[in-house]
């Protein structure tokens, strides 16, 4: 199911909580909508769902405008952080609950949730109540009860977040399987980068309500539309630096009153080199690992700067050192944020 | 170590003391009550009555009414306890889930009637009743039992600490807000409920003043009042008397070994009341 959001907005007495978000999601999509606590992530969610009424705006699934159709009407699965599984009801009584509401004869809805147990791999926890059950398997019965009726738009509120960390990737990798295995459009919700990166056709990242960007999760890595989005993205996060930008050459500056745009670049997108053209020099500071990767941090002039370098570049604490960013892959960010789009040439000096 | 093995066993000891004082009066109850009546007033008092005279039994539930006082009693009970259960659960759906104006207000002023002592609303409830020609009817003993705030206030906490998801997966599963009330929060709330019903029925069980106010036929009458109207009767009967006593206090005491668990529960969770 196609889904449109037009202008969609969310007022509460004293908030908004989404603020005039539009945008399309196509048939079949995984999307993650991404963006940090308080964004409006869930309050997004409960209007798909119904649960909310938007105060603004338009919401259609594929051509049909459902603002005020109910959530039971709206062919919608929903999963919720918690999981909000019937405490009373067995594994199997809950998977068919939907069924049971819908008046489906119990033979049948016994046969779909069987079916769908298996989907979700807990055909044999059919008997056992919530609480008997861990917290993936939990998951699992959730995700099984949103599907049974087989709804056309799955929704995820932070299904993740109650797990730890191992079974978080586990769990991912199986959402991602059920949901290719279905087909059903699904949003799903986070406010971890790592997950939405690693699980999503796109990612809509949101920030105090509004729109922020929608792309595939390699493009809103790599080019960010904003400052924002560049710096909620990235670990270690990116290295945001003030410069005087003019006439293709950005000249770093000693404070932010000096600064007429930040160059901003990741930590993986910077090189240490021997020669100083277009670069900058700066004394290197520690040298710290963190897994597999070994962080330098790189004093130029006030600011640090952190990069990411090969295990066995023989650098030491205290060397002087020559820093240059890949010009493709640095961005010029004006004081309010917004993506500079003139030409850069890689043009940096810092005196 | 030994130490706390030491004062663990002198807790026990004390305990147990204090267990068998409990135990006294009702062991010499049920033991008056089976004694012929020449072994009642004996000194040094006999414990163990022989020959054992179950024939007391009969001859008690022969000389007053008690079938008839057992099955008011039963009856009184089973139905304030339903009322109330009914009253009390959309009360409490009410005060926790609905949103309307002035809500917390009226459940201030509900509570706030929690503080006045029942002794002085038993004249202007009498009075309702004669007006409404009630006295003397299984409505005077029951109706006026059909709703407590104690109960509601009860059972709405343990609806406000049942998480706001249920109810919205409950509606994403098309599920109405009443069917929601009694398919997943009632069987959700059970001990809660049990607590309440349980509460109810001993307090129906016990009372004494409201059914000898409210009731003036002998056909009327519940078990406590009958006890009192049996004991001028019988007079110096005592153990015809201690036969009627038992009868009264032996529902009770099967209540509580069957239901020990959750009264104990119920009684920790009222907490204030008990
Ligand atoms: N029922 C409500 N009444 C008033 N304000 C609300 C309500 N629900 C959410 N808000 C506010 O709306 C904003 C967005 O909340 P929302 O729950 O959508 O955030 P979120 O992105 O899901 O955050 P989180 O990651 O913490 O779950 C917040 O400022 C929140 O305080
Ligand atoms: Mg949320």
């Amino acid at each position: 199911m196609k889904l449109t959001l037009n202008q969609l907005t969310l007022r509460f007495s004293d908030v908004t909580a989404v603020d005039h978000l539009s945008c399309t999601v196509n048939d079949g999509e995984f999307v993650s909508l991404l963006g940090p606590s308080g964004c409006g992530k869930s309050s997004t969610l409960f209007m798909l769902a119904g649960l909310y009424q938007p105060t603004e705006g338009e919401l259609f699934f594929d051509d049909t405008k459902v603002n005020t159709v109910e959530p039971e009407h709206r062919e919608i699965g929903m999963v919720f952080q918690n999981y909000a599984l019937y405490p009373h009801m067995s594994v199997r009584k809950n998977i068919m609950f939907p069924l049971k509401m819908k008046k489906v004869s119990r033979k049948e809805a016994n046969a779909r949730a069987v079916e769908i147990a298996e989907l979700v791999k807990i055909e044999s926890l059919l008997e056992r109540k919530p609480a008997q059950l861990s917290g993936g398997q939990q998951q699992r019965v959730a995700i099984a009860r949103a599907l049974v009726k087989h709804p056309k738009l799955l929704l995820l509120d932070e299904p993740l977040s109650n797990l730890d960390a191992r079974l978080r990737i586990n769990m991912r990798a199986e959402i991602k399987r059920i949901q290719r295995q279905v087909g059903i459009t699904t949003i799903f919700v986070t406010h971890d980068q790592e997950e939405a990166l690693s699980i999503s056709d796109r990612i809509l990242l949101m920030n105090q309500g509004r729109f922020q960007q929608f792309d595939h999760p390699q493009d809103v890595y790599l080019h960010p539309t904003n400052r924002f989005v560049a710096e909620f993205l990235g670990n270690p996060p990116i290295n945001l630096l003030p410069v005087n930008f003019s006439e293709g050459t950005a000249r770093l500056v000693q404070s932010d009153k000096q600064a007429n745009s930040y160059l901003g670049v990741r930590p993986e997108h910077l090189a240490v080199v021997n020669d100083g053209a277009n670069a900058l020099r700066g004394r290197s500071e520690s040298i710290e690992s963190v897994g597999r990767d070994h962080v330098l941090t790189v004093a130029i002039q006030n600011q640090k700067v952190r990069i990411l370098i090969d295990a066995d570049q023989p650098i030491k604490a205290g060397d002087m050192v020559y820093v240059r960013p890949k010009p493709d892959r640095a961005y010029l960010f004006d004081n309010e944020g917004n993506t500079i789009t003139a030409q850069w040439n890689g043009g940096l000096t810092d005196d | 170590m030994r130490r706390g093995a030491f004062s663990k066993g002198f807790i026990y000891l004390l305990l147990i003391a204090g267990g068998i004082l409990m135990l006294l009066p009702f062991v010499w109850m049920i033991s008056t009550s089976l004694k012929a009546p020449n072994q009642v007033m004996t000194l040094p008092p006999i414990w163990l009555p022989h020959p054992i005279e179950w024939s007391n039994y009969l001859h008690a539930w022969h000389t007053a009414p008690f079938a008839r006082y057992l099955f008011n009693s039963i009856f009184v009970a089973a139905l304030s306890t339903l009322g109330v259960l009914l009253t009390t659960i959309l009360a409490a759906y009410a005060f926790s889930q609905i949103n309307f104006y002035g809500r917390d207000v009226v459940f201030s002023i509900l509570l706030g009637t929690m503080m006045v002592p029942g002794e002085i609303l038993l004249i202007p409830n009498f009075v309702t009743l004669v007006k409404l020609g009630w006295i003397d009817h299984y409505e005077a003993l029951t109706v006026p039992w059909m709703a407590s705030v104690f109960a509601i206030f009860l059972l709405r906490q343990f609806f406000l600490s049942i998480p706001k998801e249920l109810s919205y997966a409950a509606k994403m599963d098309g599920c109405s807000d009443f069917k929601y009330l009694w398919l997943i929060m009632v069987p959700i709330s059970k001990p809660a409920l049990i607590t309440i019903a349980l509460l109810q029925v001993i307090g129906s069980w016990n009372s004494f003043l409201w059914p000898l106010i409210v009731t003036n036929s002998m056909t009327m009458r519940t078990m406590p009042v009958g006890l009192m109207a049996f004991s001028s009767e019988a007079g110096t009967e005592y153990n015809l008397l201690m036969v009627a006593a038992t009868m009264v206090i032996l529902p009770m005491i099967i209540l509580f070994i069957i239901l020990q668990k959750y009264i104990i529960e119920g009684v920790t969770r009222a907490g204030i009341k008990g």
